[in-house]
Parts: C-alpha cells; structure tokens; sequence
C-alpha cells in the first residue's frame, strides 16, 4: 500500500511538472525559436484590458529582455537578450504578477563581433560576442593598403573573406569647431571592430596587407596579399 | 542603482590587456543596463548606435541622457536621417566615472574617469582636439551592454571643443558637436567618401592631384563627361562640367576636389556634409544614405510613394464606412521604390498581423498568375516563403474567410528566409 502511494504521489509530481512546463492559460509564442538579437511576440491572459507598456516585464530564461510594443491584441514585442543556445522559457509579468510563460528556444547567433587590436603586424583577439548581422561590405578605397581577412572554419574550410580600411594607415578624422574636418596620422597601435559569420565549431581569422585597389575577386589579387597573423574565434 | 558587473557571457574577454575591466555602468528601473533611446526592432534589421560618456558622474548622468538627446534631436532634424528615423535602434549606456571631465594631458588636468578619455598630446605629435581613450578595449565592453553596436559614439564629458574618429567616434559636449555624429555616419551607413579636399590640410598637401583609378565610393569620380558620371541623371543639361558657378546655391555638377585631392577628381555639389558638418547632404549623398538607411526600415516604415503610404497606412482610416476586405494583393517588394529582390536566397514574407485570428491564406503568384507558394494563417500571422527569379514579377495575395475589417495596417515585410 505504501509503495502504492508512493508512486500515485511520484506521478503527480511528475505530472505538476509537466504542467508547469506547458504554457499556462492560452500563452503563446512566435517565432518559438530564435537568436539573440531577434524579436518575438508572446501573447498572455491578462494583455485585454488597458497595460502600461511599463508595466510589462518579460526575461528569457531568467534574463530580462527589451520590450518593443505592447499591444493588447498582438501580444507583447520583445528582442532576445543574450542567451546560452539551448531550451529555456519566456515569463512574463504584468505588474509584478506572473502572468504567463512558454517554452522558448534560443538558436545560435549567425554572425560573431569580434573587438580586434592591432600593434605593427599583429592582431590580436581582444573579445568577442553574438551578433545578430553582418556589415554592410565597404567599398574599396584606394587610399591607402587594406587589411584584408580570410575566416576559416574548423576544417580550414574558407568560409568568409573580406577587407577593412587598414586600422594604422587607413583614416583618421579630426573635427574642427567650425564644422570644417582634416585627416591625422593613425596611432602606432589601434583597436576595432569585425563581424564575420560564426564558423560552426569555431575557426581561425587569418589577416593579410593588401595593397590599394588590389582586386580581392581574383586569384591574383589574394595571391599578393602579405600574411600578417591570425586569431582563433569560437563558433 | 550602480554596479560593476563583469560581463562574462556576454563578451568572452581574452587580451590581459581587457582583463579585470569591469566598467561602471548604472542599472536603469527596468533592470537592464542600457535604454532604448528611440526606435526598437531586431538588430539583425536596424542600424544600431551606441551613445557612451566619460567623465560623468553619478550625479551628471541625466545630462548625459540630455546630450543623448541631442544626438538624437541633430539626426531628426538632418535629412535624410529625418524621414528616415526608422532605421535606428539607439541605446545609451550610462558609464559612471567617479571624477567629472576626462583628461587634458597638454594642461597637466588628469581625471579618474572609467574610459580613460582624453584629449591629444601635442608634444607626442597629437593634435589636442584629437579625443581618443587608452583604453579603448573598456569603451567597446561598455557599449556591449547594449543589444547590438553598428556605430558606438563616445560623448566627453568636457566643454573645450574637440572630436576625432576611427573605428570609435569620440567627441566632447562642445556646441555643434552632434555634427560629428551625423558625418560619421555618413562614412559608416552610407559608405561615402570625405569630399575635402586635403588630408592632413597643414599647408602641405593643398594641391595635390588624384591619380588613382575611379573610386568606388558613390560621390567621388574622375570621369567628366555627363554620360559616365554616377550621378549624370542629377545634373542638369545646361550645367557646364567641371562645374563653377554655384547660382542658384546647390548646383549638381562636377565640382573639383574630392577625397583629399585638390585636382583630377570631382565631387557632387560644392558644399556636402561629407565636406562640413554644417553642411546638408548633397543630393547625391543625400540619394545614396536614403537608400542605405531604407534597407534598415520595413517597408511600410519606408513607405516612399503616396501608393505605398495608402498600401501601408492609409486604407484602415481612409476607406468607406461600408469597406471591408476579403481579398488583398500586393507588388513584391511591397513598396514601389522598396529596395529590389535578394534573388541568392529564399525569400519570406511575413506579416505579423492580419488583424484576424485565423483562416487568412496567403499565395504569392507572378505576373503570369502562377502560384509558386501558399500558406495558412499562423496564430495572428503568416509566413510564406518563395525562391525569386531574376526579371520576373511577383505579388502577394491574401485571401480572408469572411468580409474583415482591419484595425491596424498590414505591414508585410519582405526578409531572407529564416531572417526573423
């Protein structure tokens, strides 16, 4: 009998548990899954009536994220904080009071910023994180040479290749107070930023000089290009 | 509330020269340590801007949010940043210094300031107005609190005017110092070239000849004839090119000096933001941005044409007491000057809200009528996803259930497939 009971009231924890994975009273969610930096709408009992957009908190696995728009109909508008990737949940509170919350995804970030620093002929990797995008690719200037940039993945596969105005020969401006501007001399040491798309499993960013108005598209042109050091980059 | 939180997760800090750099950021009431100054979409579509300060207090933190503001007031009041809002997010990080002002290192003045701001050093080579930090690594962990950085824009607590820019853009609070900003971001959006005409401009280099091939930015060229000019349909026929006379004031032509050079290249108009920050946009930069700022806009935030403002916004409130949908149909891009189709990948569209709660179905079709994708309404939504062909046409169909009558517009939203 005791062993009985003992397993009825195993299968009700299992059961309460369950239910409090599932979402609570009609909440829902769309997209169910996504990468940090994307935007979700969650919808919970209690939105009907009048809500202060201030009134509303929602966190993503315990993290609290930015509230877009609050609109009684459409839900909550949320950006993704970031996230581990993985399973997790999105709780929103009305007021305070916890008023609904659904499972939720976080995919990986398809891109990495990489906050790079550069001393004579060597990069180095100073840190990185997610993001949610590329930048827009610059037009080659031929002002100067360009530091060029292979991403590789784990298998050495090239995945991304690139070039950004040279961090200590490219442009630097200086402002003047009378709305007039002057180029200086770049600093001996330069720290700057780069978005590459995340290699899976991580990869190697290989740098080179590249000599103005080298043309990357050919063979040619990256065959002239000078090595200058490479950084290892999580996936 | 203020705390010097690591940022381990957020950004994996791997240089002993970051090691240890905890910045100072102030929590706002919401629990997040940054604030959504304006806009507010996926980083993945907005441009996103990061406004950071030295050398403020605790105490001076809310006139940092005022010269945030003011930042924002030089972009609304800057075309085509204007009309054009849509493409931002912005986001302050409140950076906590624990003495006000930043360095003077020429006057011997040195500040306790948490980004290590200063102004240049004459005697190392450095022009004073040049402001920069020497810890560079500290400003980009600080504006890694917010969401995303495009642009990270850091505002030196300190009156004397100054201003200089890389990769980060420093400024002091000096009047006219959001110009910098709305130049900076010309090179940053719209990839345009600086249209002055010397570069370290010291006497030295005051005529100099450009001998490089035709540069790539969009309001540089060295081709002199009407024909192969890029901005040949901005110039009128009766202007004389190379071009001289600015009568009436703003005229498009071929103007010489462009990107450091004296001679052998043009620029659009004689005086363009990208030569003074006083300066407007000149018609060709002014084309090029406004086209660059749309692609971080849905397209009914873009909304270009009258038609469009009718597709967009127009029709809930405009229509007839007795109208109702059934039947919606759409050009694809949902706009007429939309930027075109990505034709690499597959496209989706989707619409968040149909304004119904469900039995909507959506198809696109070309211009032949051939259904090439349908879909059903998902929750408040839909999503339907097509591969575009080059040279063909395409429109979006939505069908409803029943005569609806919407309460807020339709806002389809054309995005590569798994974009959003």
């Amino acid at each position: 009998m005791g062993r009985h009971l003992w397993i009825l009231g195993a299968g009700l924890l299992v059961l309460a548990a369950a239910a409090a994975c599932r979402p609570r009273g009609g909440s829902e969610i769309a997209p169910a899954e996504a990468a940090p930096g994307a935007t979700a709408v969650v919808r919970v009992p209690g939105l009907e009536g009048p809500v202060q957009p201030g009134a509303v908190e929602v966190t993503v696995g315990g993290r609290v994220a930015t509230v877009l728009r609050v609109q009684a109909s459409a839900g909550v508008e949320f950006l993704v904080p970031e996230h581990e990737v993985g399973e997790t949940e999105v709780a929103v509170r009305l007021g305070g009071r916890l008023a609904g919350r659904v499972p939720f995804r976080v995919l990986p970030s398809p891109a990495r910023q990489l906050v790079l620093s550069m001393t004579g002929e060597r990069v180095t990797l100073v840190a990185s994180r997610g993001a949610a995008g590329l930048d827009r690719p610059s037009r080659e200037t031929p002002v100067g040479p360009g530091l060029a940039y292979d991403v590789l993945d784990a298998r050495g596969r090239l995945v991304a290749t690139g070039i950004l105005p040279h961090p200590l020969r490219g442009r630097r401006e200086l402002f003047e107070p009378e709305g007039r501007m002057h180029g200086v001399a770049a600093p001996a040491a330069a720290t700057f930023t780069l978005r590459i798309p995340a290699p899976p499993g991580g990869g190697v960013v290989r740098f080179y000089e590249s000599a103005p108005g080298a043309d990357l598209a050919t063979e040619a042109g990256r065959a002239a290009r000078k090595f200058l050091s490479e950084v290892k980059v999580g996936g | 509330m203020i705390r010097r939180l690591p940022i381990a997760g957020i950004v994996t800090v791997l240089a002993a020269s970051a090691a240890g750099a905890a910045v100072n950021v102030q929590q706002q009431p919401d629990g997040q340590f940054f604030t959504a100054v304006r806009g507010g979409g996926a980083t993945a579509l907005r441009y996103d801007i990061v406004i950071v300060g030295d050398g403020f207090t605790a105490a001076e933190q809310d006139a940092f949010d005022d010269r945030v503001e003011d930042v924002v007031a030089a972009l609304e009041a800057r075309a085509p940043y204007s009309d054009r809002m849509c493409a931002f997010n912005i986001w302050r990080v409140n950076v906590v210094s624990q003495e006000s002002g930043v360095d003077h290192p020429k006057d011997g003045v040195s500040k306790n300031t948490e980004l290590d701001v200063r102004y240049g050093v004459p005697a190392n080579g450095e022009a004073e107005r040049c402001i920069t930090s020497d810890s560079p690594a500290k400003v980009y962990e600080a504006a890694a609190f917010a969401p995303e950085a495009d642009a990270i824009f850091v505002l030196a607590n300190d009156s004397q005017w100054g201003g200089c820019a890389g990769d980060l853009v420093f400024s002091s609070i000096a009047p006219g110092f959001a110009g910098i900003v709305t130049h900076e971001l010309g090179h940053k959006i719209g990839d345009l070239a600086d249209e002055y005409t010397c570069y370290i401009c010291d006497g030295s280099d005051s005529n100099v000849s450009y001998t490089g091939p035709e540069p790539a930015k969009p309001n540089c060229t060295i081709e002199t004839t009407r024909a192969d000019v890029k901005w040949g349909d901005l110039i009128d026929p009766a202007t004389p090119l190379p071009t001289t006379v600015d009568s009436p004031p703003g005229v498009v032509g071929l103007w010489e000096g462009c990107q450091y050079a004296a001679q052998d290249i043009y620029r659009p108009q004689a005086a363009c933001q990208m030569s003074a920050t006083g300066s407007p946009f000149c018609a060709v930069c002014n084309r090029e941005m406004r086209f660059a700022l749309g692609a971080h806009c849905t397209p009914c935030e873009r909304a270009d044409t009258p038609l469009d403002w009718l597709l967009c916004h127009g029709l809930p409130h405009t229509r007839p007491p007795w109208w109702e949908i059934l039947h919606l149909r759409w050009p694809i891009p949902p706009c007429l000057s939309c930027p075109p189709l990505d034709f690499r990948d597959p496209l989706e569209i989707v619409i968040r809200d149909l304004g119904i709660e469900g039995g909507v179905t959506a198809r696109v079709v070309d211009d032949g009528g051939k259904v090439l994708a349908t879909a059903k309404q998902e929750g408040r939504g839909v999503r339907i996803a097509f591969t575009a062909t080059r040279g063909a046409s395409y429109w979006l169909e939505l069908d409803y259930p029943r005569a609806t009558r919407l309460e807020a517009a339709l806002q389809p939203e054309v995005l590569r497939q798994g974009q959003r």
